[in-house]
């Protein structure tokens, strides 16, 4: 899953492809490159100016239409909280809404159901969309996470969404602190244990950088060593900036664990 | 309950060196600045650690501190109740300080707020909470303009040992601006009465992480 920003202020990208034509050059990129989904988003997840529905359509409704249009086999995501503006998206082409504020719009599920969408069901520890996690304490961190997004499944289902279209995602540093996070990477099973699909956003995020102090240019090693080891664990779906190198890592992941044969089998073999 | 000393110090987890793990080194100062003022306490007879909590209630000695629910492994097999997070900071700088006298944990919740029993002599009451969380664009809180002026007031209240100032805090204003420290500082306030103190220093008066962290001592009679 690649992230296209259609924003002017995500933490890491900063902006590189705000505009309909960066944002569908990025696009082109990485499918590319090899991306089967691209999540489109206009709104970043840190505070700052307000972004409304008008403003959140303005940047992504062009995108998604034209993106539909030039590639009608590549699954589109939108990453909004918001069900009005994933109903417009989805009735534009979209394929699935990326709710990764965990529910907030209680009525974004019945958005997916009316559009036979899917829909990834996230925790955010019930903090309102664009807040930073402040002290926040778990009794157990995983249980919360697993109780939450099994809980907004089984909603969805109920609502009508089409299970099939249904992955759930810990969210990766949203309402949580470092460890908390790490430890939701280290029990990638337990969430797998539940059934459902595992997305997990980690890309250049702060759990990266706060294990190794650096800044999100250089987080990229640490994002890619965190999806290894959660392809291992069963997640299924990696929503990152780097197309290629993740995929390259889940390639070899797929080869040791005996998903995947080899692209050449000729060394010894001749 | 005869109030000799007062030691106001930071609710930030990041005081406690297994929370920050490798960047505790940077906030030595803050650090040192909060285990000082926690020091100043130990010409008192009983130690009262306050701070705000989600539920009002209170524990004895034998209460201990975790910090498992921020992801730290907790302490190899701790004996006695586990104090609310804002508490068990009061706890370990009462560790840090060197203090093995009487202590009791009071969880300041919402009002109305219970005296706590009296006992006889001095006691020294340990202060936890903090100013503003919205100080800046990073902060917690993303910022609000209205923060550094209502920070500031608490410093001035701090500094000038006027409890008065410390009682009018506007709770909805200071839940506005996400400042932790409010409902156990107008507790403060309500608790000394027309108690002044004879003498007030602010140490510490920053906000380095977008947080309003104040250290300050206020010493009576």
């Amino acid at each position: 899953m690649a992230i296209v920003n259609a924003t002017p202020d995500s933490f890491y990208d900063r902006g590189r492809t705000y505009g309909v034509g960066a944002a569908l050059d990025r696009i082109d990129q990485v499918i590319a490159e090899g991306a089967a989904i691209v999540d489109v988003g206009g709104v970043k997840a840190a505070p700052g100016g307000d972004v409304d529905e008008t403003e959140e359509l303005r940047r992504v409704l062009p995108v998604v239409e034209a993106a539909r249009e030039r590639h009608p086999d590549v699954v589109i995501t939108v990453d909004t909280w918001r069900a009005s503006v994933a109903d417009t998206l989805c009735a534009a082409g979209a394929d699935v809404i990326n709710d990764s504020w965990g529910g907030t719009d209680p009525d974004i599920a019945a958005v997916a159901a009316r559009h036979g969408a899917g829909l990834v069901c996230a925790h955010a520890g019930w903090q309102s969309p664009r807040t930073r996690p402040h002290r926040v304490w778990y009794d157990d961190v995983v249980a919360h996470v697993i109780d939450h997004v099994v809980g907004l499944a089984e909603r969805a289902v109920a609502a009508g969404v089409r299970p099939d279209g249904i992955v759930i995602d810990p969210a990766h540093d949203f309402g949580k602190n470092s460890r908390h996070t790490l430890e939701v990477t280290r029990r990638t099973g337990d969430l797998v244990a539940t059934g459902w699909p595992v997305l997990m956003a980690m890309s250049r995020k702060d759990f990266v950088g706060e294990v190794l102090d650096l800044p999100p240019d250089d987080r990229l090693e640490g994002t890619l060593a965190a999806s290894a080891i959660a392809a291992w664990l069963g997640a299924r779906v990696f929503r990152t900036h780097d197309v290629a190198a993740t995929l390259r890592v889940l390639a070899v992941v797929s080869a040791i664990a005996g998903d995947a044969d080899l692209k050449l089998g000729r060394r010894g073999l001749a | 309950m005869r109030i000799n000393a007062v030691a106001f110090v930071p609710s930030a987890p990041l005081l406690v060196p297994a929370v920050a793990g490798g960047s505790a080194a940077l906030d030595d100062d803050l650090r040192s600045a909060a285990v000082d003022v926690t020091r100043r306490l130990h010409e008192s007879d009983e130690i009262i650690v306050a701070a705000p909590t989600d539920h009002a209630g209170e524990w004895g000695s034998e209460a201990t501190w975790s910090f498992a629910g921020f992801g730290v492994p907790r302490r190899p097999s701790p004996a006695g109740a586990v104090l609310p997070w804002s508490l068990g900071i009061g706890a370990w700088l009462l560790e840090a300080s060197g203090w093995s006298g009487p202590r009791r944990y009071l969880g300041i919740g919402a009002e109305p707020w219970s005296t706590p029993a009296a006992t006889a002599g001095n006691v020294g009451l340990l202060v936890v909470g903090d100013g503003s969380s919205r100080r800046t664009e990073k902060a917690p809180g993303h910022l609000d303009d209205r923060a550094a002026g209502f920070d500031a007031s608490i410093a001035r209240a701090l500094a000038g040992g006027d409890p008065v100032a410390l009682g009018r805090i506007d709770p909805e204003l200071a839940t506005d601006l996400m400042c932790a420290g409010a409902p156990v500082w107008r507790w403060l306030a309500a608790a000394l009465g027309d108690d002044r103190p004879t003498t007030a220093d602010l140490l510490v008066d920053d906000a380095r992480y977008g947080v309003g962290y104040f250290v300050a001592g206020w010493r009576f009679g």
